[in-house]
């Protein structure tokens, strides 16, 4: 089969692209940026008038004392500059990229075999990209303006509160793509690709933990989903059959509302001979209720005020289907990627669950059906293993080693660091600020913790920033108090140049696979959702958001 | 056999759309108004079948149409392409897993198809009427257009719209496009 | 199957699931280039 399309789509897609690079090089797209970002840009003005200011009363002040006028300096650039050469880079890159591709695809001759197919992927990658830079650098901004314009009227952003921002909107738009225009045949094969970045973004993600934090979230995940992983497939396999559905549909629903959705149906089917029909009705309903998941869950979290740590471990427990947990976690919180680091811990540990789960159903099937035929447990546990986790702890314990970010960075700057500059430390109105503070922190480990900062003007020890990450989350602390704790936590913590790089390609590849996963969302495919696998995915899908809602609201605190 | 996606060709010849129980047949109007006319006898018909009640009342139905020695009986089966969105964002597996799942969810498609093809295709043998089979992929009413063209159907029977309420697949054939895109006669076997 | 069966299809009548054999190799070395990629340009 010949998979390349001689289409001069992806030629096109990339002299766009070009063109926004240049646009943005020249400065001719400056007037769009300004509108799409007011702040930025107010304070770019700001900057060029003082610039200019200063530079004037300089020439004037020469000019008095009647010495040349001195060289005119070059403006430092500041944000609003650094946002369109960000974009200029991008765009020409990519679009350079698609534009030596697009020629290829025109000039050659596709002969069936590994060429014709890899050379196949590149219009649909450059599709799903070109809608996610619309998305990132148009409609993200857009819908932010509008919210903040409607504040007054609405008296909530709307924006905010209903998570408008890159990530629902690129997926939203490729469902919307895929179920109205339907997905162009040159870019069918490389829409597939969605799920190789995703799984790049997670192996990416490695170099973002240090090792305590990966152990705090591995302890809390493990503790986590080991109840309402096990506690769900237990469910599901005691209602199955007392509901009259068969064993294969009771195996494979138990597995996809229990462990992953899609994923863990997809690993489990085979080994209870599931049904077609079945395999259809249970990712009908894991699709619909990840999708719904998707949309309610960040919005609920915004409404109870949850922080990263409470909302990532919500959604990566409550949440059935592994793919939405990441889009509900960057839709809660998409320009910093702290909550997709703590949900996809929970993701890993989903999986890491999973070959255990389909031993346990494999055993279940094998003693309820006759002639079923037996599985080989070792098998089972190596070939289910997923090779990108590995990945995961392979750039994890290299970055723990240090390779790539500076010495300390993930041990962060404590007390026993000689490394906090005397500037960092904190000043006389923070520990004033502090002191006021004091009484309102009645539980004696947080005061204890506070009455340390305030003697020593700097975190002593991780522990304390932890404790003091969830006293700056209280209600009632003044802001004077919060940000004193702030700065003592950035003196002990900064993020360096090479780690704000990662998240950035961290937020890229999953806006990417997210929007690419948005256009294999079929609703043909949601309609499924019917039948007993319907009645007790529901139940069990709603008992393991609340269950876990509730036990997140009581146990889990914002330490990471 | 290949996956077929082709959009089906617009005709401007008149299409007619006429029902007939299986076992109580009423004159067609391509028969002559009066009852007494020939019998209809198309030396191709299309049977759409995939299993379904509704498909047994049309197989039913062809097979009380069709004339030994004269008529062959193409049997289409589709599997509706709703399969497309049922793989797409499992990303926690690896590709060796997905490919298991890939093999197992055709393995069984298929499987369940060659049972009904065979039924069809006994009951055939049965009356002496020949039968030829095909499989296709794809959106119901795009692959029995597609069918019908490429078998120079004569006649195309297909079963009706499974009842509200009853529990099975989603995909429905869309009427519509069959009556705008056939360019022969359809008929839709009553539901009992 | 026809004539269209080739060695980048499945093999069965209902070609529905293609393969992506190398996803997950390919994925790690991705992720590996992009890291040590950065690390170069941006430095530490």
């Amino acid at each position: 089969m010949i998979y390349t399309h001689r289409s001069p789509a992806l030629l096109i897609i990339g002299i766009v692209m070009l063109a926004w690079g240049w646009l943005n090089q020249s400065g001719a797209a400056d007037g769009l940026q300004a509108w799409l970002h007011p702040g930025v840009y107010k304070e770019h003005k700001q900057a060029v008038e003082k610039h200019q200011a200063a530079e004037k009363a300089a020439a004037d002040k020469a000019a008095a004392e009647g010495q040349p006028a001195a060289e005119a300096k070059a403006m430092k650039p500041g944000k609003f500059d650094a946002l369109k050469a960000g974009q200029a880079q991008f765009a020409t890159i990519f679009g350079g990229i698609f534009c030596v591709i697009g020629l290829l695809v025109l000039a050659m001759k596709p002969k069936e075999g590994h060429l014709d197919y890899y050379i196949s992927i590149f219009p649909g990658m450059a599709f799903i990209l070109s809608i996610a830079f619309v998305v990132r650098w148009g409609l993200d901004p857009m819908f932010a303006n509008w919210g903040k314009a409607a504040l007054p009227t609405l008296g909530w952003d709307f924006a905010k509160i209903l998570n408008l921002n890159y990530v629902v909107l690129g997926i939203v738009i490729g469902m919307i793509v895929v179920n109205v225009f339907r997905i162009p045949g040159w870019a069918a094969n490389g829409v597939r690709t969605a799920r190789f970045f995703l799984k790049t973004g997670v192996v990416l993600l490695g170099t973002l933990y240090s090792a305590a934090e990966l152990a705090q979230l591995g302890a809390l995940s493990v503790v986590m989903i080991g109840v309402f992983v096990l506690g769900s497939v237990w469910l599901v396999l005691l209602a199955g059959p007392r509901m009259g559905a068969s064993n294969s549909m009771t195996g494979v629903l138990s597995s996809g509302v229990g462990v992953c959705g899609v994923s863990a149906a997809v690993a489990a089917s085979p080994v209870v001979n599931a049904k077609a029909v079945d395999i259809a009705f249970t990712l009908g309903t894991i699709l619909l209720w990840g999708v719904l998941c998707m949309f309610i869950f960040p919005t609920i979290g915004h409404l109870l005020g949850m922080g990263p740590v409470q909302f990532g471990a919500w959604a990566g427990t409550g949440i059935l289907n592994s793919a939405q947990v990441a889009g509900a976690a960057l839709a809660f919180d998409p320009h910093g990627i702290q909550t997709l680091k703590v949900a996809e811990i929970f993701n890993i540990t989903r999986v890491l669950f999973l070959p255990i789960i389909v031993v346990w159903l494999a055993a279940w099937y094998v003693k309820r059906e006759a002639g079923a035929q037996k599985i080989n447990l070792s098998q089972v546990l190596v070939a289910k293993f997923p090779v990108f986790v590995l990945g995961f702890l392979g750039l994890f314990i290299l970055s723990t080693m240090g390779v790539f970010a500076p010495a300390g960075h993930y041990q962060g700057k404590y007390f026993s660091s000689t490394e906090i500059k005397e500037d960092k430390l904190l000043k006389e109105k923070d520990i004033a600020a502090l002191q006021a503070a004091l009484p309102k922190v009645t539980a004696p480990e947080d005061n204890r913790a506070l009455q340390d900062l305030i003697a020593n003007k700097k975190l002593a020890t991780r522990e304390q920033d932890v404790l003091l990450r969830g006293v700056a989350k209280m209600e009632g602390l003044d802001k004077g108090a919060k940000d004193a704790l702030g700065n003592a936590h950035k003196a002990a913590w900064h993020d360096s140049k090479i780690i704000k790089a990662y998240r950035d390609w961290i937020a890229w590849l999953f806006a990417f696979g997210l929007t690419g996963l948005g256009m294999q969302i079929t609703v043909a495919s949601i309609k499924q959702a019917g039948g007993k696998p319907l009645i007790i995915g529901s139940a069990v899908g709603l008992i393991k958001a609340i269950g876990s809602l509730i036990v997140v609201l009581l146990f889990v605190r914002e330490f990471v | 056999m290949s996956v077929v996606r082709r959009a089906a060709p617009r005709t401007a010849q008149p299409t007619t759309w006429s029902r007939a129980a299986a076992n109580n047949r009423h004159p067609l109007p391509w028969e002559g108004g009066g009852g007494e006319g020939t019998a209809l006898s198309p030396r191709t018909l299309l049977l759409a079948h995939h299993g379904t009640p509704g498909a047994e009342q049309a197989a039913a139905l062809a097979l009380s149409l069709a004339v030994p020695g004269h008529t062959r009986i193409v049997h289409l089966y589709v599997v509706p392409d709703l399969w497309d969105g049922m793989q797409g964002d499992d990303w926690l597996n690896n590709a060796w897993t997905r490919d298991a799942f890939g093999r197992h969810v055709e393995g069984q498609l298929e499987s369940d198809a060659r049972e009904q093809m065979r039924g069809v295709a006994e009951r055939c043998a049965a009356q002496g009427i020949e039968c030829t089979q095909q499989l296709r992929y794809g959106k119901p009413a795009d692959c029995l257009l597609a069918a019908a063209r490429e078998c120079d159907a004569e006649l195309v029977v297909i079963g009706p719209p499974r009842p509200k309420g009853t529990l099975g697949l989603r995909s429905r054939m869309d009427l519509d496009r069959l009556a705008r895109g056939l360019a022969v006669p359809f008929m839709v076997a009553t539901a009992r | 199957m026809a004539e269209e069966e080739k060695k980048f299809e499945r093999g069965t009548q209902l070609s529905i699931f293609v393969s992506d054999r190398f996803e997950d190799v390919g994925a790690l070395i991705a992720a590996c280039l992009i890291a040590f990629g950065v690390l170069l340009y941006v430095g530490k």
